[in-house]
């Protein structure tokens, strides 16, 4: 499989608001991860989970080091290139879900579809986000408010927004830290299912043993050593 | 799609952009009023100039002159000396020369006393005369009235009515005032009344001359001022320096009497219109600072754009079409205030002078929105700017 995720280097330092010194909120000496790999991302509370997931969406410039995503140089790209890079090639997911509370759960997916800059019309910016919403299993809920819906609801929402324009790579941070379990089983499958059938990269970051259970490596933030081809348990 | 994203956000928020468009509004028309207003004033003050080409009054204030004999308000000046009214009427210089008399008034509205040469009068020899009957007739005996279309309204006068003129210029409301001064002996009969005139004559009210000479004594005649319309400009010149290197009388042009007034007037105007820029000025500000926090707000909900992919030209496009939205709505509200306001002032200045403020667009209107539109997307680009510099992960990172 080809490399989808290369890092090497990388370090993320801020300058402390209260104190004023340099922290160091990530360090990562080398990590690959393949196209097509199920990867869950683990250490605890600033370990820098989050620190690494930015980084690799271009959130994030690192302090230093080369991070190479789908064969582009993100430290070297400046914001609007990364910014146009992220919206066609990695899909977001978050644990507070951050839907746009104005815009119904359609219109929430098709926003996302704006800001690839593709050449899809408003009406199939519509009938694909129909598409994905019913294959997360909200055919009825296209034009519900993010208010209006359960926490299961909104997070598969996410799901359909993050898959919206078909990226190699999904990140999800924490996107089961808010659910109950059964919600939580339907996220995680629906996860699988797009790394599965879509040969989608897929990088998960959590605190939870369990939900790394079905991923085919963990990386450790807290000790930086990849467990490959088991379940962190 | 962002302009439906655009108007959702604003459809949210409707009564903080309701209040910023007022604001806006509030600013653009008083912008509008203050130019409409002024502008006017000065094409309605020159229009009621125009019958008159020269007046002919006592040595004194030019403007008293001026607003006596065109405005028909101020306390009036002295009287010229019959002889020099009769040199001029029998020199052969002017086309017409038109005697006005000036003192007394019926319950506010001046009567003017004048000869039939009166409803000869005319803004130009190709147009016709500004007096017409609307119904009965001209004067053509003493103690005859003929009304003003405004004044037979406010007073409720026809054709055939009485009236007790008075001495003086007694304030329609100071009855007590008025009927001390009552000519209780002359009583005049409406034989007339006019049509509207759209000038401020159409205030007045107009009996022969010999009627006043009449009341005031008989013995000593004179006028008060007498309007001069010459054959050509070569007269009106000579006729003119020779009034105003003399002694007996004074020239007055009154397009130039406003022009001097307007130059007092223009310093006043010249504050009110920094004023109403200040306001403006204040309104923008408003406008900028409701984006401002409108971003503010929603830093939250622009990170997540961010996180999505939104670059800082689609930021900047959300931020100036909200801008361009409350524009939109602001600019025709503005228009439609500033017009109101403009056309109160008109009534106001009918009400009180009789001087017609014609309803009109201004140019001028058009460079108050394009400058408005302007500052709006200038405007617009600082909050839009602090949108895209904000911290996207730390504004991730909450709930």
């Amino acid at each position: 499989m080809d490399e989808m995720i290369r890092l090497t280097n990388v370090r993320k330092v801020y300058r402390s608001s209260g104190s004023g010194a340099m922290v160091e909120a990530l360090r990562v000496d080398r990590l690959s991860i393949l196209a097509g790999e199920r990867a869950g991302i683990r250490g605890r509370s600033g370990s820098g989970k989050t620190t690494l997931l930015h980084v690799i969406s271009g959130i994030l410039t690192p302090s230093g080091g080369e991070v190479m995503v789908n064969g582009a140089r993100l430290d070297t790209l400046g914001e609007p290139k990364r910014d146009l890079f992220r919206a066609r090639n990695v899909g977001c997911i978050f644990q507070f879900f951050h839907l746009i509370p104005y815009l119904t759960a359609k219109e929430n997916v098709t926003a996302a579809m704006l800001f690839a800059g593709g050449a899809m019309s408003r009406r199939m910016m519509g009938e694909r986000a129909d598409f994905l919403l019913e294959s997360v299993g909200l055919g009825g809920r296209l034009h519900h408010m993010p208010g209006q819906l359960s926490g299961g609801e909104q997070q598969r929402v996410c799901v359909a927004r993050a898959l919206a324009n078909d990226p190699p790579i999904l990140i999800a941070d924490e996107p089961t830290a808010n659910l109950d379990p059964r919600n939580k089983d339907i996220i995680l499958r629906l996860l699988y299912r797009a790394n599965e059938e879509n040969r989608l990269t897929l990088l998960l970051a959590t605190h939870d043993r369990d939900a790394l259970s079905g991923f085919t490596r963990v990386i450790d933030l807290d000790d930086m050593s990849a467990m490959e081809g088991e379940a962190a348990c | 799609m962002l302009m439906s994203i655009s108007f959702k956000y604003i459809t949210k928020r409707l009564r903080q952009y309701a209040l910023t468009t007022l604001v806006a509004a509030l600013a653009i028309s008083m912008t509008i009023a203050v130019t409409l207003a002024a502008d006017s004033l000065k094409d309605s003050v020159v229009y009621a100039s125009m019958p008159f080409d020269m007046i002919v009054g006592a040595k004194g204030s030019a403007a008293q002159l001026a607003l006596n004999a065109v405005f028909l308000r101020d306390t009036p000046v002295g009287n010229v000396d019959q002889a020099v009214y009769e040199r001029y009427m029998n020199d052969g210089r002017a086309r017409r020369i038109i005697p006005l008399a000036f003192g007394d008034s019926y319950r506010g509205s001046w009567i003017v006393g004048s000869s039939e040469a009166l409803f000869t009068l005319r803004p130009s020899e190709r147009e016709p005369e500004i007096f017409q009957i609307q119904e009965g007739r001209f004067f053509q005996d003493k103690y005859e009235l003929v009304v003003g279309s405004e004044a037979a309204r406010r007073l409720g006068l026809a054709v055939g009515d009485t009236v007790k003129a008075s001495h003086g210029m007694s304030d329609i409301l100071d009855e007590e005032l008025a009927a001390s001064r009552v000519h209780n002996n002359h009583i005049y009969t409406v034989v007339g009344a006019l049509k509207p005139m759209r000038r401020p004559y159409d205030l007045g009210m107009f009996a022969s001359i010999e009627t006043f000479w009449d009341i005031h004594g008989g013995g000593e005649r004179g006028v008060s001022a007498f309007i001069v319309t010459p054959w050509d400009y070569v007269g009106l010149m000579s006729m003119y320096q020779e009034l105003n290197t003399g002694s007996e009388a004074q020239g007055v042009f009154p397009g130039e009497v406003a022009g001097d007034l307007f130059g007092v007037i223009g310093r006043g105007e010249e504050a009110l219109r920094l004023v109403s820029y200040a306001v403006a000025a204040l309104g923008f500000a408003t406008v900028i600072l409701s984006l401002y926090w409108s971003v503010l707000n929603r830093r939250k909900e622009n990170a997540i754009f961010r996180a999505l992919g939104a670059g800082r030209s689609t930021l900047l496009r959300m931020v100036v079409t909200e801008s361009a939205m409350v524009m939109l709505v602001s600019a025709p509200l503005g228009l439609l205030f500033g017009h109101l306001v403009s056309g109160f002032i008109g009534l106001y200045l009918r009400r009180v002078m009789a001087v017609y403020v014609p309803a009109s667009f201004s140019v001028q209107e058009l460079y108050i929105l394009a400058a408005y539109a302007a500052i709006g997307a200038v405007g617009a680009a600082l909050p839009a700017a602090s949108a895209y510099r904000q911290d996207v992960a730390g504004l991730l990172a909450g709930e």
